[in-house]
């Protein structure tokens, strides 16, 4: 067989090298300084690009695209050529790859600052670098491709099968979740609305994780490990296994993300379902690496870059148990909207992706650069560091997470919520914050150790950018299966049918999620009453995406008891069929605020306080960790775009009238002139195009279209004056009359009740039994429950007269009186 | 390293990947089992919750919740009935009154010394716009004024707290004069 001498390109892996080392210590800084920001907003310093809204996804965008996308590249890189026995594919591509994706994070790391942003997790870049990622991330999956054809080795190893997979799945999951219609060149609308667009996201978010975060550093653990640990991997029938299984059901289970949310059970209960069978899948892969470092335990002691990846390995398979059990929907209703999300991911990305990153790097560019690490000592140093920084990021927040989780659910004597008000509850936890920052540094100076000790490595190193190296070429394979050749293993010979599979496997669980939620109408119930937004709320409502509020606030009331007492009514998704994109937010630093707009409700507040609030919310509140956002009252809406914003959502079927497209910024000034007329009733001068007017707007139109009707009866009750109570005998022979022909009805002569009303004469109110109780129920009544407003029915006089003569019948114990309803009127 | 040593022998023929060889070992038999039993508990909860539609999904959970806390209070009340009530004395009423105004945050709109701020007006001048009887308070933060930015607290605080702060109010902060005491807004009443 003739022998090939070819070529490594060493100097691509130097270069994703250097992008993943630098663009690592950019995330861990920016990460420490949002962490700071939650425990001491005064380092917002009032400047809008570094609020935490605008930060935080430059943080995950970072640590996940830059540093851990560069840690795949690199590994990727170097291990490809040398498991294939050949140069990458085009030298042109890899140029394309390696600068194209630079240049994609420093757009990135802009435009997310400059508050340009789709507002959907790990997926905020606007529609020219969706495009640009598309662009570079297929060139990508072609350099890998055409490597493969021409390998000069049979079989492709099982960290290639993981590279593959992640590619296709990548790709198929951003192109999807960025569907989006452009309205300008930085602007766009996902193309789906409410649940579907949640859905959309979070199966691609979940399994950004899968197929971006762990199944490529999979492929990167299969070859570095073994190499690093010189011992053949364990187990070649559990690399199969547990590679096929992991593909194939991580793809289903992102709705575990939007557990006890608006989305209907069967998907809900698909998503806990296909998370409790990703435990085993997942834990192959652990235990495949850990039984590879089989008998070099010894090793490992001393060895950094062992250690590194041991507790990488282990730091998988418990963030892969915990995601399980998070999971199930009772831990879920614990966990979602808390620190303890936070918590388990940074296991995963501190944990699995850092520390794989740093084993892969110490081994690597010793390995390039022809030279020995410079210290040892100080990897390990590095090493304990690392972990002592990941256990007081992760445990401090864990402890935050059940605090305030426990706190958000408990109920006083009295049946109230425990703590109501919300600040209280983020007061307790912000010492966790600040110790989870004191970690965070201690992992940031590991990494600048680091950077220090590979730059002695490489300062004393030389590298050879192509490396020469030889091997017999392919020789020519039957395509049909051999006699006594196992599938499988025909399989990693043949790599286009390795991609249909694969392909096949990571579509089926998305098409059969999506598909039917799209299609099947019954899946999202029309609600009449919901409405779309204005054009002054749709304006504001992108003042909202565009500063992150979505990072702090969710906008999802869950159906349990203590989310419905403190925040109003559960979210329900057919009030969401406008919403391009949903806003439903992961995390709850603030509160709910899906319930905003509810006059009356929980969560109303008026655009006086909205307006100091963002202005200042220590003004309002005084130990909030809300920055403030005082150039939301300089700003002025773009009102060029108004009627281009409404123009898309009708695109995207959002039913405007040509009418209202037409009249698109008289009608954004008609509703913007009465909120600056409101505030300035509250002594506010400020004019119809602030951001802050448009952002009052959306805040009073939130979860508001259910209760339309409310807003009159509250009018009237706050109008109402509660009158001295007359109770002459005059007045108690007069009001037995009026009662007698208005009341009895539905209360029984003697106000005992009956089928319809409720029994007047004992200690049980559903209203309230003080007196003015009883003549606001009277005066305003409750229609809801049948009971007519007297207002104008009955003179003012005789409202009061019978509101009197209702408390006079107390305890007066008349036949047939109906069983006790509502609370028991206490005495004091 | 010697004693530990591993002999292993059973490689996967042909495999050599960049000098990585790969044992023909099967999966550690438990991990299949875990595999085999999370596939049959899917099932299983599948079909309970979606076939056989036995279980309680999150909107019956909920109702459940709500009717399972409004017994318990029902109960509770009907407890509370059978211990004679305390009726508090004036300054108890006021030491009550003025824990609950901290705790429930009024000074945030209305200051700590009741002399209103930017948000809420001043409760100590004899300016009131909403009327200044024990009644009218007590009414005003039992239903708030929504609009006005005064959320309802009868979901929050049992009546006879909200007359408690009500009468501290009226008792302590009422007529007081504190510093910095924002401009009189409303009827003036006697």
């Amino acid at each position: 067989m003739e022998v090939q001498t070819f070529y490594y390109d060493n100097k691509i892996v130097k270069q994703f090298v250097y992008a993943t080392i630098f663009w690592g210590i950019v995330a861990f800084i920016v990460g420490l300084y949002i962490a700071l920001e939650l425990a001491f907003p005064a380092l917002n310093f009032g400047i809008e690009y570094i609020t935490f809204g605008r930060l935080r996804p430059v943080h995950t965008n970072a640590a996940i695209f830059a540093f851990v996308g560069n840690g795949i590249f690199a590994g990727a890189y170097y291990s490809m050529q040398r498991l294939l026995k050949t140069r990458m594919y085009s030298d042109f591509l890899s140029k394309i790859n390696m600068w194209g994706w630079q240049l994609i994070i420093a757009l990135a790391a802009v435009s997310l600052a400059m508050g340009i942003s789709t507002s959907k997790e790990y997926a905020e870049l606007e529609w020219p670098i969706d495009i640009l990622i598309a662009i570079v991330w297929i060139g990508f999956g072609w350099n890998m491709f055409g490597t493969i054809a021409r390998r000069r080795v049979k079989h492709i190893y099982v960290a290639i099968w993981f590279y593959i997979a992640s590619f296709i799945a990548v790709a198929l999951l951003h192109v999807v979740n960025s569907l989006e219609l452009p309205v300008s060149f930085l602007k766009s609308y996902s193309v789906f609305a409410g649940v579907q667009d949640a859905l959309v996201q979070w199966w691609y978010g979940h399994n950004a994780v899968a197929f971006y975060l762990t199944t490529p550093y999979l492929g990167v653990m299969y070859y570095f490990l073994p190499k690093a640990a010189n011992r053949p991997v364990y187990s070649y029938k559990l690399s199969i296994i547990h590679f096929w299984t992991l593909i194939f059901i991580y793809i289903w289970a992102g709705p575990h993300h939007l557990l006890y949310n608006a989305l209907p059970d069967w998907a809900q209960s698909l998503g806990v379902v296909f998370s409790i069978m990703l435990i085993a899948p997942s834990w192959g892969g652990m235990l495949n690496g850990l039984l590879t470092l089989r008998g070099v335990w010894d090793k490992v002691r001393e060895d950094a870059i062992l250690k590194f990846m041991a507790v990488a390995v282990t730091a998988y398979g418990m963030s892969t148990l915990e995601g399980p059990m998070l999971s199930i929907k009772a831990v879920n209703a614990l966990g979602h909207f808390t620190d303890w999300i936070i918590a388990h991911v940074h296991i995963g990305a501190l944990g699995w992706n850092g520390f794989l990153t740093f084993g892969m790097l110490y081994w690597l560019v010793p390995k390039i650069f022809n030279t020995n690490l410079y210290s040892n000592k100080l990897a390990n140093f590095h090493f304990w560091i690392g972990t002592l920084g990941i256990l007081l990021y992760a445990v401090p927040l864990y402890w935050g997470a059940f605090t305030q989780t426990l706190m958000w659910k408990e109920f006083n004597q009295d049946g109230f919520l425990a703590y109501p008000n919300f600040m209280e509850t983020v007061t307790e936890i912000i010492p966790m914050y600040i110790t989870r920052a004191v970690g965070g540094t201690l992992y940031l100076v590991g990494a600048l150790i680091m950077l220090y000790n590979l730059i002695k490595t490489i300062q004393v190193g030389y590298i050879v950018n192509n490396e020469e190296s030889s091997a017999p070429a392919l020789e020519k394979m039957d395509a049909k299966r051999q006699s006594g050749e196992r599938a499988h293993s025909w399989l990693e010979r043949r790599p286009v049918e390795f991609y249909v599979l694969t392909g096949l496997a990571v579509l089926i669980g998305g098409l059969l999620e999506i598909v039917p939620l799209i299609a099947i109408k019954s899946n999202v119930p029309t609600i009449e009453s919901v409405k779309p937004y204005t054009p002054l709320e749709l304006q504001g409502r992108d003042v909202y995406i565009a500063e992150g509020c979505n990072n702090c606030h969710s906008q999802q009331v869950r159906p349990f008891r203590s989310e419905t007492e403190r925040y109003g009514d559960y979210s329900k998704s057919g009030e969401f069929v406008y919403d391009h994109p949903f806003l439903w937010g992961s995390r709850r630093t603030g509160p709910d605020l899906a319930r905003t707009g509810v006059v009356g409700g929980k969560m109303y507040k008026s655009a006086a306080w909205h307006f100091k609030h963002m202005n200042q919310p220590k003004d309002v509140n005084e130990e909030s960790v809300m920055p403030a956002y005082p150039w939301l009252l300089e700003k002025d809406i773009d009102t060029t775009m108004t009627a281009a914003k409404v123009k898309a959502m009708t695109r995207l079927g959002v039913p405007y009238s040509d009418e209202e497209y037409r009249n698109a910024n008289f009608n954004f000034m008609l509703q913007a002139n009465k909120i600056v007329d409101d505030l300035k009733i509250a002594g506010i001068e400020t004019l119809p195009t602030k951001h802050i007017v448009a952002l009052i707007a959306y805040l009073h139109r939130l979860g508001k279209d259910l209760y339309e009707s409310n807003e009159t009866e509250i009018k009237a009750q706050e109008e109402l004056v509660i009158p001295q109570a007359l109770n002459t005998s005059q007045d108690m022979a007069e009001a037995k009359e009026v009662f007698s022909k208005n009341c009895a009805a539905c209360h029984g002569l003697s106000g005992e009740g009956n089928a319809i009303g409720p029994n007047l004469t004992d200690k049980f109110w559903l209203h309230g039994g003080g007196f003015a109780d009883v003549y606001k129920s009277v005066y305003v009544g409750i229609p809801q429950n049948g009971m007519l407003s007297y207002k104008g029915l009955i003179s003012d006089k005789q409202i009061i007269q019978v509101s009197s003569f209702v408390l006079s019948l107390q305890g007066t114990n008349p036949a047939n009186a109906k069983a006790p309803q509502g609370k028991e009127l206490t005495e004091n | 390293m010697a004693e530990n040593e591993i002999k292993d022998t059973n490689f996967v023929e042909g495999h050599d990947f960049d000098g990585i060889r790969e044992l023909d070992n099967p999966p550690p038999p438990w991990i299949m089992w875990v595999l085999y039993l999370t596939i049959f508990w899917s099932a299983l909860y599948m079909v309970h919750y979606h076939v056989f539609k036995q279980g309680d999904l999150q909107e019956q959970e909920y109702v459940n919740e709500v009717a399972e806390a409004d017994a318990l209070l029902a109960q509770r009340n009907a407890e509370a009935q059978k211990t004679p009530s305390v009726v508090l004395k004036a300054d108890e009423k006021i030491a009550l009154g003025k824990e609950l105004y901290v705790q429930k945050a009024c000074s945030a709109c209305h200051g700590s010394l009741g002399e209103g701020n930017a948000v809420g007006p001043n409760l100590t001048d004899k300016y009131w716009l909403h009327g200044n009887g024990e009644a009218d308070i007590v009414k005003s933060i039992k239903f708030g004024f929504p609009t006005k930015g005064m959320i309802p607290y009868s979901d929050q605080l049992s009546d006879d707290k909200i007359e408690a702060i009500a009468y501290y109010i009226k008792n302590e902060l009422y007529g007081s004069n504190p510093p910095n005491a924002k401009l009189s807004e409303g009827e003036m009443i006697e």
